[in-house]
């Protein structure tokens, strides 16, 4: 168990130093790291979607859940601790040397090419969290059967469809939104055969 | 001398209440904030900018632009920059706790709760449900981020190298990040380098 911890610590802090873009930007990275090692895909989409409805930063709710999941209080210390330090240690960093870092050209050029890629990786998180709630079949084997095990939920299908409506209209808060998601899940995949 | 000793004594509490007061400043805008960091923003401006005047309405738009440019969670790039800037590392630490502390409470309540009914067949259909609607939340996310990001050809080569990486040959994402960053480095400096030259040229 203190041999996993310490991993867990070290996925954390990579995380936290390599995430630019908050929120969503962290969630490919945390998933490439724990699953399916530490936790399964539905656990990891579960998860983020709980931190995304408690208050706080996503990121740090997520590590807090997992750190706890993996190893109780000491795991979940840790974990949300690590993860946090890279961030304020840049940011104390750049603090004592304002100047410097704002007329940096190597900053504006590096997050140049790292900014447009994490909209990518984004949006191979949208397959992520796909995956077992609206499609039934993991990505990556869709391409090797050639699109016939792909399977659709119509119930999931149909909570996307109604959230994507609501966030074109209406743009609701996570809140709403997600309490929205949660009580048509249990209607449809709860009692409807 | 002993002047000194009282000056020193009083800037001391000052800088003690100050941390004190970002602890509790945080904590209180962590505690409600639902969503991204950047909500933040606004309470903290009327917080340390309006109410209090530590801070200047430039010192938060210049914290905003940094912020951008820093790794990490940006609810504790914030405390970290706006609590350096009014106490230094102290207050940056105290900030950033203060960010820190409840969420993480409250999640290890859930946590503790929810790991008797993770299972649990009722739960089980509300969770299907939530992740179907988070995965329509991040798709307007990425379209919104999308708009914004990518502007040319590059930075759509590098959206879709980011999105085939992770999709279908399972790339480390981690990996990812700090090759797009040489080549976003790398591209960059030769640009101008060719445009340099091309102005030498010219003259």
């Amino acid at each position: 168990m203190e041999g996993s911890l310490w991993d867990l610590i070290v996925i954390f802090f990579k995380t936290g130093a390599l995430t630019f873009g908050g929120g969503y930007a962290m969630v490919p990275l945390l998933s490439a790291e724990l699953v399916p090692t530490y936790v399964s895909g539905p656990e990891m989409q579960t998860m983020i979607a709980l931190a995304q409805m408690t208050p706080g930063p996503v990121g740090l709710n997520t590590a807090t859940f997992v750190g706890y999941q993996q190893a109780g209080f000491l795991g979940a210390f840790l974990c949300t601790f690590v993860l946090a330090i890279p961030g304020f240690v840049a940011s104390t960093l750049v603090s004592c040397f304002k100047e410097a870092f704002q007329s940096s050209k190597a900053v504006v050029w590096t997050l140049s090419g790292i900014r447009p890629l994490v909209v990518g990786l984004i949006a191979a998180v949208v397959f992520f969290f796909a995956d077992g709630s609206i499609l039934s079949c993991p990505i990556a084997n869709l391409w090797r059967s050639g699109g016939s095990a792909l399977e659709v939920s119509w119930r999931g299908l149909l909570i996307f469809a109604v959230v994507c409506v609501m966030e074109w209209k209406w743009k609701p808060s996570v809140l709403v939104t997600l309490s929205v998601s949660g009580i048509l899940g249990f209607l449809l995949f709860g009692f409807v055969c | 001398m002993s002047e000194d000793n009282h000056s020193q004594g009083e800037v001391d509490a000052s800088k003690l209440s100050r941390c004190l007061t970002l602890f509790r400043i945080f904590a209180g805008i962590s505690a409600v904030a639902l969503g991204g960091g950047l909500i933040m923003l606004p309470v903290a401006t009327r917080e340390f900018v309006d109410r209090r005047g530590w801070l200047t309405q430039d010192d938060m738009l210049d914290t905003v632009a940094i912020i951008q440019s820093l790794p990490g969670i940006i609810a504790v790039n914030m405390s970290s920059l706006i609590g350096f800037r009014i106490a230094g590392i102290a207050g940056a630490a105290c900030g950033t706790l203060g960010v820190i502390f409840p969420p993480f409470v409250v999640i290890l309540i859930i946590a503790y709760c929810l790991t008797n009914f993770l299972d649990h067949p009722y739960l089980a259909g509300v969770f299907l449900g939530v992740r179907a609607g988070v995965c329509a939340m991040i798709l307007f996310a990425v379209i919104r981020m999308g708009k914004q990001a990518i502007r040319g050809w590059f930075e759509a080569v590098l959206a879709l190298f980011g999105f085939i990486g992770v999709l279908v040959f399972d790339i480390n994402a981690a990996l990812l990040v700090v090759i797009a960053g040489c080549v976003g480095f790398c591209f960059q400096s030769i640009r101008q380098r060719l445009v340099i030259d091309s102005e030498g040229g010219k003259q």
